[in-house]
């Protein structure tokens, strides 16, 4: 499968180093290029892996293979830079799987009604830290 | 109408300022607290800080009851953001944003958004009133990929002495209004002159063919 994946953060380069060992073909975008720093260097030598651009912007989508990507992921630092980028790979670009991160819990909801798979980090860090709080 | 104004930039500040000189209400929401304190002087309490596109803050500006929401920042994700969370959560009936990046537009259109204006078509528009006639300024893009153009009728036009009906139209066309060179309204069944301007909606892909209808020579 090919995966598309926007931001390089920490959850960007978590899931994408996960989906690359499982030999996936992956290929993340990021504006920032040191951010290419939290992926092992083997996976970031290869060619395609990374590649420097916005993936809000259609120009860099196409630059990072959207139209062959089987899922595209959004998980940038911004709410609106995620939802944006989400939709044009569903509804431009038609990428058959598309899922995005989604800070705010009601706007995670919204984005859910409309046809997105969006993911709240923010309700389930807000979980755990429940969860271990009431262990104690 | 009460109307929320998402950025208080250049065209936010101007545009918040002109509706309240039309007595209408405003709130004008704006992220950087430099220029809501530089504001507040100015405006008084109808500006509010904070993130346009956040749930929280679109309720303490009262969106609920909101007519119109304006999105002009200059970031198109978070005027995409602004209207969605407008219209789908607060069911705010009008949504408008301004969008930069002209591959933007289509997106906005399908998701909803009732108005998407960028400047760069605005200064396009007027630039084309500045070239030779026959040239078609794009005005309003509208939703279901129509949008309302006017065309001027060149000297030459095989439709200068005709009547509008002796054409057929593009389909998914309509003829709006017709202006002659004096700025006065025509009866739509009216003889064309040459310089009338025609107002017509049609969709993106029936411009070119109705604006050959309009201007051909034969």
């Amino acid at each position: 499968m090919k995966f598309l994946i926007m931001g390089c953060g920490r959850i960007g380069a978590t899931v994408a180093t996960s989906l690359w060992e499982e030999g996936h073909q992956v290929t993340v975008l990021d504006l920032d290029p040191d951010n290419f720093s939290r992926l092992p260097s083997d996976m970031r030598d290869e060619p395609g892996v990374t590649l420097v651009g916005d993936g809000t912007v259609s120009e860099d989508m196409i630059r990072a293979g959207i139209h062959g990507a089987d899922v595209f992921v959004a998980v940038d630092l911004r709410d609106s830079r995620n939802a944006l980028a989400a939709q044009k790979a569903k509804h431009i670009f038609h990428v058959p799987r598309v899922v995005c991160r989604i800070g705010d819990p009601s706007r995670q909801k919204m984005y859910g009604e409309l046809g997105l798979v969006a993911v709240s980090p923010t309700d389930a860090t807000s979980q755990m830290i429940l969860g271990a709080v009431r262990s104690e | 109408m009460y109307i929320v104004v998402i950025g208080a930039g250049q065209i936010g500040y101007h545009l918040t300022r002109a509706l309240l000189n039309a007595e209408h209400e405003v709130a004008l929401i704006e992220l950087d607290s430099k220029k809501v304190r530089d504001l507040e002087k100015e405006l008084g309490n109808i500006i509010i800080r904070g993130d346009g596109s956040e749930s929280r803050v679109l309720v303490s500006a009262g969106v609920s009851r909101a007519d119109v929401l304006i999105a002009t920042t200059g970031n198109d994700e978070e005027n995409l953001g602004a209207c969605q969370v407008a219209k789908h959560q607060f069911n705010v009936g009008r949504t408008i944003a301004r969008f930069s990046d002209p591959d933007n537009e289509t997106l906005f259109q399908i998701l909803g958004v009732d108005v998407v204006v960028s400047s760069t078509q605005i200064i396009l528009a007027g630039i084309e009133d500045e070239l030779p006639v026959g040239v078609q300024a794009h005005y309003l893009p509208i939703r279901g990929n129509r949008e309302i153009i006017r065309i001027e009728i060149p000297p030459r036009s095989l439709l200068v002495n005709n009547v509008l009906e002796s054409v057929s139209l593009p389909p998914d066309t309509v003829v709006t209004a017709v202006i002659d060179r004096e700025g006065q309204l025509k009866s739509l069944d009216a003889i064309i002159e040459s310089h009338d301007e025609v107002i017509a909606m049609t969709t993106s892909d029936n411009t070119e063919a109705l604006r050959e209808i309009l201007t051909g020579e034969g």
